[in-house]
């Protein structure tokens, strides 16, 4: 890692919570304990009925490409030094749209996929979509493209 | 969604349209570019600052001041004040609560202006904290700026409808074509070919160098006051036939290809009493070419998803005999100038329908239509607001 371009690390304050909240391959979102409502990005308050009763928790996995692009141009040099980059906006089954990173096989609009949570090399949690059938919590070539294998060779 | 007919905003003229500084970058503030627009504003209408008793700011460079510190900085005492910070609907917004202060007799005299300063690298700062969302779930995937959640949007629209890149760039060499007979557009002396449009640099996804805008400083302002002054001062002067506004506008649609327009459209021709067809120009907001397409459509000009086949058979230049579109280049060929970038559209209408626009005035209009969009908090533009404006002789 010495002397290695980190990926972005600044959030505010509900991002560095989803990242405390997140394990490893998982993916964690808020979910309402008042109307039960799942929500994505990170807030303070329930967009469907204005609770503030809002827990992390693990939620299903499963949604589909909405749009994928090759980016050719970042402010980041993380990004910047690896382009043209993908990335994706994924409807999750249970409601939310994420951005992803993704790999460049399943870009297709419509392609089932799989979103979870990785911890990047800031430290932060960031989402991964990666094929619907893989039966691993990782996508490894993604993740070691990203500079990401030393979290890989930890969990074996 | 069903959303009732507003009042009528008969009575309130538009005055003295300014597009003022325009440059690449600047050293001067934001209080620069506001202070010597009203400045001009006043000097073109024979008003004092006295005169003026509303300012309606739009500014994201003004930061840390705002709009009441401006009134100690211009030494003006006010009794109407706001600040629209509704990004490329900033204008519109703005013109909308001014009327309404002028027809209520809140105010006598508003100048409304949008104006903000570039500063080398100022940019990239700008985009990495420009909101919560954007901080926490698209800056941190290389994202820069709108740019990603636009090609994400571009793309979609290009596999559901169609559309090529051909059918963007007639959009951005049209506007090009403008920019040239627009002195202040900041690309105009460049030409713009199809070739040129379809080798550019990539970007993002299916967005190249050109349906890009570039950051740049400058304002744009107008006056609200009644029309009985407008008279009085003998200025020429053009009117609100129709305003409409919604904001984050079909939320449930999961890639945005439509904005809010299509749920008061109806309301706008009917206030106006006048069809798509009555338009004589019509000025949209072009962060991007495929937003321009998604106001055609939401305005009426073409049904959804046919906005590539109207541009295909539609000259868009101010002289080509078919629906001038973005007559002074747009920000595509003018340059982004922050949140004044949410006025130029409206002040060039005005201009044109006070017959006020020099080489690029479009010949007879009556009616112009603007429209316009902005804040990406995350992968969508929230606002949208639309505007007819009426010559003062219809
Ligand atoms: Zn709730």
């Amino acid at each position: 890692m010495t002397g290695q371009i980190l990926p972005p690390k600044q959030r505010t304050a509900l991002g560095n919570a989803l990242t405390a909240a997140t394990r490893e391959g998982e993916l964690v979102l808020q979910q309402c304990q008042q109307c039960a409502a799942v929500q994505y990005p990170p807030r303070e308050i329930c967009y469907r009925c204005l609770s503030d009763q809002l827990n992390w928790q693990v939620a299903a996995s499963g949604g589909t490409v909405l749009s994928a692009v090759e980016l050719h141009h970042s402010y980041e040099d993380f990004f910047t030094e690896k382009l043209p980059w993908i990335i994706a906006s994924i409807q999750l089954d249970n409601g939310p749209i994420v951005f992803a990173h993704i790999n460049k096989n399943i870009v297709q609009k419509n392609t089932p996929v799989r979103v979870f949570a990785h911890v990047d090399g800031s430290g932060q949690a960031v989402l991964i979509a990666a094929e619907k059938n893989s039966d691993k919590n990782h996508d490894p070539a993604l993740l070691e493209q990203m500079g990401f294998n030393e979290i890989l060779s930890h969990k074996g | 969604m069903n959303i009732s007919q507003p009042k009528s905003y008969a009575g309130v003229a538009l005055v003295a349209p300014t597009s003022f500084g325009y440059s690449r970058q600047s050293e001067r503030g934001a209080n620069w570019f506001i202070g010597r627009t009203l400045a001009q504003m006043l000097s073109t209408s024979g008003l004092k600052k006295t005169d003026v008793d509303g300012m309606a700011i739009t500014s994201i460079t003004l930061t840390p001041d705002s709009a009441i510190t401006l009134t100690q900085h211009f030494g003006m005492t006010l009794r109407w004040l706001d600040q629209v910070s509704l990004g490329g609907a900033s204008g519109i917004a703005a013109m909308q609560r001014g009327a309404r202060a002028i027809q209520a007799g809140d105010a006598e005299v508003i100048a409304c202006i949008g104006a903000d300063t570039s500063i080398q690298g100022g940019f990239g700062e700008l985009i990495s904290q420009f909101s919560r969302f954007t901080m926490d779930a698209s800056y941190p995937y290389g994202a820069a700026g709108p740019n990603a959640a636009f090609a994400l949007i571009t793309q979609r629209y290009m596999e559901q409808y169609g559309a090529t890149r051909e059918d963007f760039g007639h959009i951005a060499v049209s506007q090009r074509y403008n920019a040239k007979h627009y002195t202040p557009a900041l690309l105009g002396h460049k030409p713009l070919s199809m070739g040129d449009y379809l080798t550019a640099r990539p970007v993002a996804g299916p967005l190249h160098l050109f349906d890009c805008v570039m950051p740049c400083a400058g304002a744009e302002g107008f006056l609200l006051m009644t029309i009985e002054r407008a008279k009085s001062l003998n200025v020429p002067y053009s009117t609100i036939a129709a305003i409409g506004e919604l904001h984050n506008a079909f939320p449930d649609d999961p890639v945005q290809i439509r904005g809010g327009w299509a749920a008061y459209r109806d309301n706008l021709y009917n206030s106006a009493q006048v069809t798509p067809g009555d338009i004589d120009l019509l000025e949209t907001y072009d962060d991007y070419p495929v937003i321009s397409m998604l106001q055609f459509e939401g305005l009426g000009f073409c049904p959804e998803g046919e906005a590539s086949q109207f541009v295909r058979a539609t000259p868009l230049t101010f002289d080509g005999g078919g629906l001038p579109h973005n007559t002074s280049g747009g920000q595509l060929s003018v340059g982004q100038a922050g949140f004044a970038g949410g006025y130029l559209g409206l002040v060039e209408a005005i201009r044109q329908l006070n017959g006020q626009a020099v080489q690029n005035q479009v010949s007879g209009a009556m009616h112009a239509m603007v429209s316009g969009y902005g804040m990406i908090n995350y992968d969508r533009g929230l606002c949208s607001a639309a505007a007819i404006i009426r010559g003062a002789n219809v």
